[in-house]
């Protein structure tokens, strides 16, 4: 495992790669600073500049901005008290109050340590979780690995942000967007209507530019305009003491345990965790009632678990090839896209890629706590920038990005339509990670399902033949009667409610 | 325009959609089977999806069909997501969507026929504007920068067959 992560290392310090992580993060640090933009969008726009290099470097540059977004969004939560992400939401309840008490500088310190120590801490997780899981993964069947993909959009649905039937609707759609095209098995076409540009099925990368691109941009159409009054005058960080933070150590922890484990949980992404995690450092401190007033545990906590974030989401993705969240999603589309096979078999057909993008996570923590102690004030310009110049040129790298993908006008039409799709998902609570994670896993899972089936001889009885398949099964199958049994809890407490009856 | 009625559109459609694939994918004539004596068919996981798409998207239109009727009911005031005291008005919003989908349409069809910096410096100058811009000569000096890194970028080092 060591010998894998020092070539790991190895390759990541070569100059072109170490240049690439380092503006990715910087990149990504801006982008996580615009309230309305986010890491999955940033690194859709990035996917067409990166066809022309090879896998690692193109998948550090994205570690980069996925790292850095995940400071930045901390930086418009303290000092405007509106996230730059959805996960940094949480850091503005006790951030802003210190801003607003003239400790702006401070705010920013600790939110900058908090992401670096919840960082490494994510990083520790995923080195020692990657190589065990993988070892595990790769002895799995063609039944094994389609019941991990069915469990995947099971947890997607039960634990994304809405309800259950959006998650589940989104997914079914994306499981019967991936079904266009050339029939795995039997190469019959589907849905094609006789165009042969669809016999490859719908341009992925494409989905994902109207998805992650075009549809953020209509739905923050409304944020042009916008301007709030910030800090004018020149800020400087201002890094707490040792002491000062050994005091916090507990937030530090309870950041990073809640960010590497349910990042690790397909679907549920960093908003969740940081309130789960903001709720225990709250509960479990001597002075709850101080939260929310403006103190630094009230920042540290969701700061830390946001960064460790990022080493649970690539447990999943690197193990399984299911990822973790939006940005992981469309990563892994660029592994897709540059010939690597994601997947259970990843970590042994290019291991070596692997243990280079782990020990980038690693290197952009570092460059992220770097660039972010020494350039904030830079940041904080870019704060001040009305969106309506920036919203053309994502436009434009979208469409380009979405002819680069096969150099034809095809995939542009395709990633508007999604975008329009999105936009309206996205503005009736149907999350598009779901769609997105439907069509990913929809092939994987199809062709597994009809090989299980071919090599038991058409044994449906395969698929919970051994006891790691009856635990999955067991998972769905719970998984979707407690969400339906909520579902119907709920419903009756408020037609009890609506007619007044009251035990 | 309310949610509710949002999500009832939404959900009409998907039950349009998920019917079509239905129907579109066994107009090929081929069997589908789930039996335990066949394999599974190239029409049977897209069928499943259908009917499975049709079934949650009816759920979905019946409870936000029930939401509808029941807010209306109560006469409760109509609430969009978009109301914000300090944002834009829905209806500038609702135009800057819907010109800025014909706009990129138009921009796509375009790069067929004019020359890529042309059109994209246009294509800049023209998005300033729907996007409130009105400093002519800032959006026009922005707009051929713009179109410059972009025709540099994608034509020169990305090669981009365009």
């Amino acid at each position: 495992m060591f010998a894998g992560l020092i070539d790991g290392f190895a390759s990541v310090l070569e100059p072109l790669n170490l240049v690439l992580l380092f503006a990715g993060t910087a990149g990504g640090i801006l982008v996580g600073a615009l309230p309305g933009l986010s890491s999955p969008m940033a690194i859709i726009v990035l996917l067409p500049l990166t066809y022309s290099m090879d896998a690692l470097p193109a998948l550090l540059t994205m570690i980069g901005v996925y790292v850095g977004t995940k400071l930045g969004g901390s930086y418009p939560a303290i000092l405007l008290r509106t996230p730059g992400t959805p996960a940094a939401a949480c850091t503005a309840l006790d951030g802003f109050p210190m801003a607003q008490r003239g400790e702006a500088g401070l705010a920013l310190g600790y939110a900058t340590l908090g992401s670096t120590f919840g960082g490494i801490f994510g990083w520790v997780m995923a080195v020692t979780c990657v190589p065990l899981l993988a070892s595990v993964a790769v002895k799995s069947s063609n039944a094994d690995i389609a019941l991990i993909g069915i469990v995947g959009l099971t947890l997607v649905s039960a634990f994304v942000r809405a309800s259950m039937l959006r998650g589940l609707i989104g997914v079914v759609l994306g499981l019967l967007i991936a079904t266009v095209g050339l029939d795995p098995i039997q190469s019959t076409e589907r849905f094609t209507f006789g165009f042969y540009t669809l016999m490859e099925g719908i341009p992925f990368a494409a989905a994902l530019v109207g998805f992650f691109g075009i549809a953020v941009v209509f739905s923050d159409i409304k944020m042009i305009g916008q301007r709030s009054s910030l800090v004018v005058k020149e800020l400087n960080l201002a890094l707490p003491t040792f002491r000062d933070l050994a005091k916090r150590w507990q937030c530090i922890v309870i950041g990073g345990l809640y960010g590497t484990g349910i990042g690790a949980i397909p679907g549920v992404g960093a908003e969740a965790s940081t309130w789960i995690a903001y709720a225990t450092a709250r509960n479990r401190s001597k002075n709850p009632e101080a939260f929310g007033t403006g103190i630094p545990e009230g920042v540290l906590a969701p700061e830390a678990t946001n960064n460790a974030n990022t080493g649970g989401t690539m447990v999943p993705m690197l193990t399984l090839g299911i990822p973790g969240d939006g940005s992981t999603a469309i990563m892994l589309g660029a592994m897709i896209l540059h010939g690597l096979q994601p997947g259970v078999t990843l970590m042994q057909s290019n291991g070596h890629i692997v243990n280079a993008i782990l020990a980038g996570l690693l290197v952009a923590t570092l460059f992220m706590f770097l660039i972010g102690w020494s350039c904030i004030r830079y940041f904080i310009v870019v704060l001040q920038q009305d969106r309506s110049w920036l919203f053309p040129f994502i436009l434009v790298f979208a469409a380009l990005g979405a002819y680069s993908s096969m150099n034809s006008f095809f995939p542009v039409y395709v990633a508007i339509f999604f975008g329009v799709v999105g936009f309206f998902f996205e503005s009736c609570g149907i999350p598009v990670v779901t769609v997105v994670l439907g069509i990913i896993l929809g092939p994987i899972i199809e062709q597994n399902i009809r090989i299980a089936l071919a090599l038991s001889d058409n044994d449906w009885t395969t698929f919970v033949a051994t006891w790691p398949r009856q635990v999955l099964v067991v998972v769905i199958v719970g998984l979707l009667g407690w969400e339906m049994f909520k579902a119907f809890q709920g419903r009756s407490m408020n037609e009890i409610n609506t007619k007044g009856d009251v035990s | 325009m309310n949610i509710t009625v949002k999500e009832i559109l939404l959900s009409s459609a998907l039950m349009i959609l998920a019917l079509a694939a239905v129907l579109v994918i066994n107009a090929t004539g081929q069997q589908t089977r789930v039996a335990d004596t066949d394999s599974l068919t190239f029409a049977t996981l897209p069928t499943i999806y259908g009917c499975l798409l049709l079934l949650l998207s009816a759920i979905f239109f019946a409870g936000s069909l029930r939401r509808f009727l029941s807010d209306k009911h109560r006469d409760h005031p109509e609430t969009t997501e978009d109301a914000e005291t300090d944002s834009p008005s829905s209806r500038t919003v609702l135009t800057r969507i819907g010109l800025t989908l014909v706009v990129l349409v138009a921009y796509v069809v375009l790069l067929d026929y004019v020359q890529f910096l042309v059109v994209t410096s246009l294509f800049l100058f023209v998005m300033f504007w729907v996007f409130g811009q009105r400093s002519l000569w800032k959006m026009a000096a922005l707009a051929l920068l713009g179109g410059a890194c972009f025709h540099g970028l994608f034509i020169y080092v990305l090669d981009l067959p365009i």
